[in-house]
């Protein structure tokens, strides 16, 4: 489409563009258009934007399905093995003399006593 | 009542409705704009056709969120200058990450053989050196206004500016330019 040169920019007072940039920098774009973009653009848009549709919906679908298909095994054998090394280290701590808490038994920590507190063993620290 | 939907609105609730003749009518009515739109920002380099194309893609993608507050062809026209600008800055990036890239060197085809289409060449190259050395802002502006022939109001609305923003950017658009291309055009003439 030949574009035509329109005056609407005069209405500005500060405008002062001559016509002939004008219609050079319209002819410049027109000339550059017509030597860069390929026949038939809309046909040519149309695809991508069936292909990006296709591809967007099956991405979109299959991720969708795959994350829940692996969140479910994972999250229960995550519990399973959060569950196992708390039962764990409950036993663990009930089998010594110390006066833990609930928490440290199951989080197994080590009591802190005086003993350890002045053990100044290089490789614990 | 009678429930009165623009055209724009008609073809946009086709469109999402999935009819394919609906959107390629909006595609055939808003290619000229895009692809001027695209071309005057990015100048003739081989990706004006992936940017035209990511454009019409973003829009059939966001059709439902049109509201309708702005005009289509300003909705448009906004993704064709936004993509624009994308592809510009994403250009600049890998032009320095590889300073030895092969876009600077790419010329468009040509069968030129008369001396008028020559000296025509000549002031096109003159032309989009000056055109490339305006700031983004500005070069924005002046492809809206001038090449797109928006008016100060609509292209304001695109950019999301006001309207003395695009009038003072307009402003030194034009200065920059007119000094930039010196004598190589006769601004005068017209």
């Amino acid at each position: 489409m030949k574009h035509t040169t329109n005056q609407s920019h005069h209405r500005d007072p500060q405008f002062e563009a001559s016509d002939a940039l004008v219609s050079s920098l319209r002819e410049l774009v027109e000339h550059e258009r017509a030597v860069s973009m390929m026949t038939m653009p809309t046909e040519r848009v149309m695809r991508a934007v069936k292909l990006a549709q296709a591809g967007g919906n099956r991405i979109e679908s299959w991720l969708e399905s795959e994350l829940l298909s692996w969140f479910k095994p994972v999250f229960v054998a995550g519990a399973i093995v959060i569950l196992g090394l708390a039962a764990f280290n409950f036993e663990l701590s009930q089998q010594n003399d110390f006066n833990q808490s609930t928490t440290e038994m199951v989080l197994g920590l080590q009591p802190v006593t005086v003993a350890s507190a002045y053990d100044l063993s290089f490789e614990d620290h | 009542m009678i429930d009165r939907k623009s055209p724009d609105e008609v073809l946009i609730d086709a469109a999402m409705g999935g009819d394919d003749q609906a959107f390629r009518m909006v595609v055939e009515r808003f290619m000229d704009e895009v692809s001027r739109t695209v071309t005057g920002v990015l100048g003739p380099v081989p990706e004006i056709d992936d940017v035209v194309q990511e454009v019409f893609i973003k829009l059939h993608r966001s059709l439902p969120s049109f509201r309708g507050d702005a005009s289509l062809k300003t909705y448009v026209v906004r993704m064709a200058i936004n993509k624009s600008l994308d592809a510009l800055r994403k250009r600049k990036r890998s032009r320095w990450m590889q300073p030895w890239s092969s876009e600077e060197t790419w010329d468009p085809p040509s069968d030129l053989s008369s001396d008028a289409e020559i000296t025509g060449q000549e002031r096109n190259l003159v032309l989009r050196a000056a055109v490339n050395r305006l700031p983004e802002s500005q070069r924005a502006v002046v492809v809206l206004r001038l090449i797109e022939d928006l008016s100060t109001e609509e292209t304001a609305k695109v950019l999301d500016i006001p309207y003395g923003t695009v009038l003072s950017r307009l402003k030194r658009g034009l200065e920059k330019l007119k000094k930039d291309l010196g004598n190589a055009i006769d601004l005068e003439q017209g």
